[in-house]
């Protein structure tokens, strides 16, 4: 199962720093976890930029992952 | 790309393509653009720093004969308040209109309240004393300390903090809260043998770019209405003017003009807005221009900070924890780059114990901007400052130090994503070996050194290479050039087709000409609109291969090309690019290659940053004497303009330490709102910035590029700080160093 590494305020809304979840892809990956984590709305996931093995993937629909793989959702950066 | 590879253009210096015109004064900036028919328009700006607009009457002027319209907030349409993107900077739509005009509350000094349009830019000034406003003055609130307080004046008085513990119950002048971690840090600084603590400020500081912001808008019943402006994102003009005046896209047209400066700052939209409210409503093409004074006080500068740093570590140099407490003014709406300030903070550094806690804070100042690297100029300084105080407490050098806790590839950063491959150790093995650091210092000369990090972004780019007859061409791109990037698209797009760098002219297209682009910053026009041109042109040769091999009768897996020229491997034919496009008529028509993109990979760059200062024991005043810069570009596409970028940062940095700030008066009124008291560094202030380009390819770019625009700005005000701190003796702990801040520290010393 991919592990869901949370950080920051998203940790302190699901109350947890990780989970493991048996999505394969970002849209499963919001899916389940409206279930696992309803506190964490998928509004304001999908305002996040999503990382897979430390990789920010920019086209996160497009996006597969790996059962062992490391996810991350992080602010997105812009910048001057 | 995984190993060293010969380039044929890469990695020379030719000459920019935009050079002749710009240094002839031919190029064209946003308060060049004239039309037939054009008026003027003129801002109304607050007087006071924080007050209730009582009432707002602009009859006088509408009554005048010389005003063709006047605009107010009411003009905008109900803008809904949904988050829309500027730069890092979040900010709801209704603030963004209300930073354009005001509602019924003015927030700083300066803010716009109302505009006019009128036949002549004299007339159109002269109009505004004929708004009559009544307000309602209540006290500013200038500083952090003074924004926190249990009595503070709210600036909105519904504003809850976002992201505590438990949920706001009280609103407060602290828009949000963050909070990052890794590890126990109390178990690090137990495990601790030595703790640093020390609390650092910033001030407010403007990008200081040349060129004011200037628009001209010509609205249009039956087209598109064009807006032409000097911005690092036209596509985001138009979506944020769309977004403001309910608009579809397709009713906006917007040129960029050449821009003289941005730096973060043209990221956003002050006047095109008002200038179409007031063409429409006059029927007229309108024209808007700053003054240096209105930049100061009505444009976005970079947020002023509050840092206290606690760090843990052994005496053997491994830090065991480091924590940080961030406060950053957002300026009168909420938005400052608290975010990205909490997440680079430590990230130069492979630590297990972290602990970051960031507050974004309103103040009665202008709506603060981008500004290079936005947000870790602040953190960074005060974190370097602490790790040097460590590095002469345990007696290390400060390289050592951190080379011994350098982040590097596997690193697992306080944000989340583990750090792929980046070139921080081999930055502090250059800066180590250089001539610089070797170099001895003499009387009251002290030596600062300090490291950076910048995420840098990838992002959507689009381009369009379109070969002519004679085998020259055009590079349609969506990037506007502030730091050079059209000679980079030319050498790559070069590069890939083989023929020199001038045959191919680079044009930033309109937002009608080229499909969309992400706004010109992130450091990503290089790394993410040069994957485009390369992709686009590795589509234009393969369509030069197509048609040798119809030419030739084979397929194209029978041509192979190669430095301009097309060779059938069945036999002993050579075509040129130039006469493959002569007969493209005859062999398919126009040869012409695209690319939409948006990139991912985009590589990390850590810099380190060396600085000798001399300072005057009688005065204070403080002279950069030797500064180094040293940067990880992953490939340097060309190299003098990275070294321009490195050197530009490290300037920036320089003023942003030594001298420049937002200097107020208790009423909130900025009293050094032009360069003369507002003194940046100028060329005849500093010694030439050494530069030294440390080269570890980014694997996920075809010519291994890093974003190399911002990281240059973050280890200076650390560095200079630093040196500062060795040549008087004395801790510094608040910028800038300027001569009245540093006699003071020496008198107190002596």
């Amino acid at each position: 199962m991919a592990t869901l590494r949370l950080s920051g305020n998203l940790e302190t809304l699901a109350g947890r720093n990780c989970i493991e979840v048996t999505a394969l892809s970002y849209r499963d990956l919001l899916q389940e976890l409206t279930v696992l984590l309803p506190c964490l709305p998928s509004e304001a996931l999908t305002e996040l930029a999503f990382v897979i093995d430390g990789e920010i993937v920019d086209q996160p629909f497009l996006a597969t992952f790996e059962p062992h793989s490391e996810l991350h959702f992080i602010q997105k950066i812009a910048a001057g | 790309m995984s190993e060293a590879r010969a380039f044929k253009h890469i990695g020379q210096r030719t000459i920019r393509p935009d050079g002749f015109d710009k240094v002839t004064g031919k190029a064209n900036y946003g308060a060049d653009m004239s039309m037939p028919g054009m008026i003027w328009g003129a801002i109304l700006r607050s007087p006071h720093a924080h007050a209730n607009i009582l009432s707002l009457d602009t009859t006088r002027a509408e009554a005048s004969s010389d005003v063709l319209a006047v605009a107010t907030f009411q003009d905008f349409p109900s803008v809904n308040d949904a988050a829309a993107a500027a730069g890092t900077l979040k900010s709801s739509l209704m603030e963004t209109a209300e930073n354009i005009l005001a509602k019924n509350k003015v927030l700083y000094h300066g803010q716009a309240v109302a505009a006019v349009a009128a036949r002549t830019e004299a007339a159109a000034t002269a109009a505004l004393a004929l708004i009559d406003v009544e307000y309602e003055p209540l006290t500013p609130v200038l500083t952090i300390d003074a924004a926190i307080a249990d009595d503070a004046p709210l600036l909105h008085p519904t504003m809850m903090t976002q992201g505590l513990l438990e949920p706001a119950t009280e609103p407060s002048n602290i828009a949000a809260r963050m909070e990052l971690k890794k590890g126990d840090i109390e178990a690090g600084f137990a495990e601790a043998e030595v703790i640093v603590e020390r609390s650092y400020n910033t001030p407010t500081v403007h990008q200081g770019y040349i060129e004011p912001h200037a628009t001209v808008v010509r609205f249009d019943d039956n087209g598109p209405s064009t807006i032409w402006c000097p911005t690092q994102g036209h596509f985001d003009v138009r979506a944020r003017v769309a977004q403001l005046l309910n608009l579809e896209l397709g009713q906006l047209k917007v040129v960029a003009s050449e821009i003289g400066g941005g730096f973060g700052g043209k990221t956003t939209v002050y006047l095109e807005p008002v200038a179409l409210i007031l063409s429409k409503k006059s029927g007229r093409p309108v024209k808007m221009t700053m003054t240096r004074e209105d930049v100061f006080r009505a444009s976005g500068p970079a947020s002023a900070s509050q840092s206290t740093i606690k760090i843990g570590a052994k005496m053997d140099g491994t830090i065991t924890a480091m924590q940080a407490t961030l406060h950053y003014e957002a300026g009168a709406f909420s938005g400052s780059p608290m975010g990205p300030g909490c997440m680079t903070v430590f990230t130069p550094y492979d630590v297990e114990n972290l602990y970051v806690e960031g507050f974004d804070v309103v103040v009665n100042k202008p709506k603060v901007a981008a500004y290079r690297a936005p947000g870790a100029p602040q953190s960074e300084f005060a974190a370097e400052m602490a790790v040097n105080e460590l590095a002469a407490k345990i007696g290390m050098d400060p390289i050592d130090l951190r080379l011994k806790n350098a982040a590097k590839e596997g690193t697992q950063t306080i944000y989340g994503p583990k750090l792929k491959v980046v070139g921080l150790e081999a930055c502090l093995e250059a800066a180590k070996n250089s001539d610089h650091y070797r170099s001895s210092l003499g009387e009251h000369v002290g030596r600062g050194l300090a490291a950076g990090f910048w995420f840098n972004i990838g992002g959507q780019s689009s381009v369009i290479i379109n070969l002519n007859p004679d085998g020259t061409g055009t590079i349609l791109e969506g990037s506007p050039d502030i730091g050079g990037s059209r000679a980079s698209m030319q050498m790559m797009a070069a590069e890939v087709l083989g023929i020199a760098p001038g045959k191919l002219n680079p044009i930033v297209a309109d937002t009608e000409h080229v499909a969309y682009n992400q706004t010109t910053g992130g450091s990503r026009t290089t790394f993410a609109t040069g994957m485009a041109v390369i992709e686009a042109a590795e589509s234009v040769v393969d369509q030069l291969k197509s048609r040798a091999a119809a030419m030739w009768n084979v397929t194209a897996e029978q041509v192979e090309y190669s430095d301009g020229v097309a060779a059938n491997l069945a036999g002993e034919d050579r075509l040129s690019l130039a006469e493959i496009c002569a007969n493209a008529e005859k062999t398919g028509g126009q040869i012409s290659g695209t690319a939409n993109i948006n990139a991912r990979g985009a590589g990390p760059s850590f810099a380190v940053h060396i600085c000798d200062v001399k300072v005057d024991p009688d005065t204070g005043k403080t002279d950069v004497v030797r500064y180094t810069a040293i940067q990880d570009a992953g490939k340097a596409i060309h190299p003098s303009y990275v070294e321009g970028q490195f050197q530009g940062g490290a300037v920036q940095g320089i003023g942003w330490a030594l001298n420049e700030e937002y200097v107020y008066s208790a009423e909130g009124v900025m009293e050094n709102a032009g360069f003369l008291d507002y003194r940046i560094p100028l060329a005849s202030d500093l010694p030439p910035i050494e530069t030294i380009i440390v080269e570890v390819p980014n694997s996920f770019h075809p010519f291994g590029v890093r974003g190399v625009g911002e990281t240059g700005i973050v280890p200076p005000l650390a560095a200079v700080g630093t040196a500062v701190a060795e040549a008087i003796g004395m801790p510094v702990t608040s910028l800038p160093c300027s001569p009245p801040k540093v006699l003071e520290l020496l008198l107190s010393k002596s």
